[in-house]
């Protein structure tokens, strides 16, 4: 019984995540078969699909896709691997977060973006330059997330070991990891968002494949089919490596106590 | 159990801080000893420094002139030999009870024991807390009671001599408060430990000590040593016993007098 009612909340789970887009997609026909807008400049749903198709089967789409995620995915990792243990000399040594403090500040209010031209005059349009740019959004992102997360642990974990004899390595290994996981995890998610936005900036500016470069070839052809094809691809993906983490969170951090459970 | 002898000292200790509105002078000259078995009770108004002792006999803080001392020598540093509770549990929640109750066992200063030693431990306190049908489940399902109790099973595991407590009960409800006195009275009469606590309740430190001291408003020395005569094992009948209750009432009287200074003191400084 209690299985039968957990299956169908699943169920409804999943009926109310795709229940929004559906209305989008309506509204979306709606506008286009009331007229309102020339057909010249809003394709229908059904014919970017059509493009979707055709571009899947002969346009290179998977390619561009595949280079787009490679990028991001590469960035994120190399971000990510520096800002964990950086975050980790933050939370630890209190010197470094008087020192890291305003320079966190300054970088937390400078968008990736304005930093495209820079790294084209550095790292030119080649690959290096792509991964350069996302690593430097993922690891500020990832970082901000981590110092922020570290500021708020409560010292009296720590005190709770000392007292149990714990040293200072169990103390790291024993009580900042586990408590640091969720902030990892959180910082995993923001960095992916802001990673997935500079690349786009970063593939519009100076690319050859990846689906940001697609939409800027197709906004040259004045190809709308081709650019909603991309635009929803780069959400889609996003959205489906956001809930991948969040599901991996799940699993790993059960043991957190969320308001509203 | 009690007897005379003098394990944690405090000789001629003061403890100053500077803040951004001049020295803090929190603790003056204090001198007072816990023997061997005492239950000792440190009851004063809030902000009047009793935390800040606590804190030195536990070995997080040094006083800035005089001295705290385990056997005759210096307390540098926290260390296993002093357990301690706090008033916010500080129960590890990405770790399930056992695991809780286990952590200290798992630590090198435990290495001598064995794997079916440390089994051994974990199950005696799971049920001596009443949190045997809980040992799988994380924290973020227990009631506060239940994570004092946890806090208390996991101090006790690692075997201190001393347990330092810091308003333990403090955030607990009316009646687990009263049943968590009585478990900690049973354990100890069990298990023989010297105990040091820090409350504000003058009723908790009489059912639980065989002495209170009475600290003074900030900065805090002691105004009273009051021995508490009656014996062990005790229960709540003690408390409808008008000795208990004249003993309560004195108490009460003194510490309401300093509480009065206190505020007297915060009100100055709000005008200054």
């Amino acid at each position: 019984m209690a299985k039968a009612i957990r299956s169908s909340n699943r169920l409804g789970n999943l009926a109310w995540s795709v229940f929004p887009f559906i209305c989008l997609i309506a509204v979306w026909m709606l506008v286009h078969a009331s007229g309102w807008i020339s057909p010249a400049l809003l394709p229908s749903p059904l014919e970017v699909l059509q493009t979707f198709w055709t571009h899947l089967t002969q346009g290179g789409l998977l390619v561009n896709m595949a280079m787009s995620i490679q990028r991001v995915v590469g960035g994120l990792l190399l971000g990510m691997l520096l800002a964990v243990p950086i975050g980790f000399l933050i939370g630890w040594y209190k010197p470094i977060r008087r020192f890291v403090d305003p320079l966190v500040n300054f970088f937390r209010a400078l968008p990736p973006i304005a930093l495209i031209p820079l790294v084209i005059v550095y790292f030119g349009i080649g690959e290096m330059a792509k991964i350069a740019i996302l690593f430097y959004a993922s690891f500020f992102a990832a970082v901000i997330v981590m110092y922020e997360g570290m500021n708020q642990i409560s010292p009296v974990y720590i005190r709770v070991a000392k007292t149990l004899g714990a040293t200072d390595m169990e103390i790291f290994l024993k009580v900042m990891v586990p408590m640091t996981v969720p902030h990892m995890l959180t910082a995993l998610r923001v960095a992916l968002g802001v990673a997935w936005a500079t690349l786009v900036a970063a593939e519009l500016v100076a690319a050859q494949e990846g689906l940001g470069a697609m939409i800027q070839n197709a906004s040259a052809f004045f190809d709308l089919r081709a650019i909603y094809v991309g635009i929803i691809c780069i959400g889609a993906i996003a959205l489906l490596m956001d809930v991948a983490i969040r599901k991996l969170s799940n699993r790993l951090i059960s043991w957190q106590d969320r308001a509203g459970e | 159990m009690q007897t005379n002898k003098e394990r944690i000292v405090f000789d001629n200790v003061s403890m100053q801080f500077d803040t951004p509105g001049g020295v803090l002078e929190v603790v003056r000259d204090m001198s007072f000893s816990v023997n061997q078995g005492d239950f000792i009770s440190l009851v004063g108004p809030s902000g009047c420094g009793k935390t800040t002792l606590m804190n030195m006999a536990a070995g997080f803080v040094k006083p800035t002139s005089g001295a705290v001392m385990l056997d005759g020598k210096p307390i540098e540093q926290p260390g296993p030999d002093r357990g301690v509770m706090f008033q916010e549990y500080g129960v590890f929640p990405w770790l399930t009870v056992e695991q809780n109750i286990a952590f200290g066992l798992n630590l090198k200063v435990s290495k001598n024991l064995n794997a079916a030693d440390k089994k051994a431990i974990v199950d005696r306190y799971l049920n001596l807390m009443g949190l045997a049908d809980f040992s799988k489940a994380f924290p973020k399902t227990l009631s506060g009671g239940m994570k004092q109790r946890l806090a208390l099973a996991r101090t006790y595991a690692v075997r201190p001599e001393f347990v330092l407590m810091d308003e333990p009960f403090g955030a607990l409800d009316a009646q687990t408060r009263s049943a968590m006195h009585d478990l900690l009275l049973d354990v100890l009469y069990a298990e023989g430990k010297t105990v040091m606590l820090i409350t504000h309740s003058v009723e908790e430190a009489v059912y639980l000590s065989n002495k209170v001291l009475i600290i003074s408003a900030r900065p805090s020395r002691i105004r009273e040593v009051i021995d508490i005569p009656f014996a062990y094992p005790r229960n709540r009948s003690l408390q409808e016993t008008p000795e208990f209750n004249a003993l309560r009432a004195r108490i009460h009287n003194s510490v309401m007098q300093e509480y009065a200074a206190q505020e007297a003191l915060a009100k100055e400084k709000r005008v200054a």
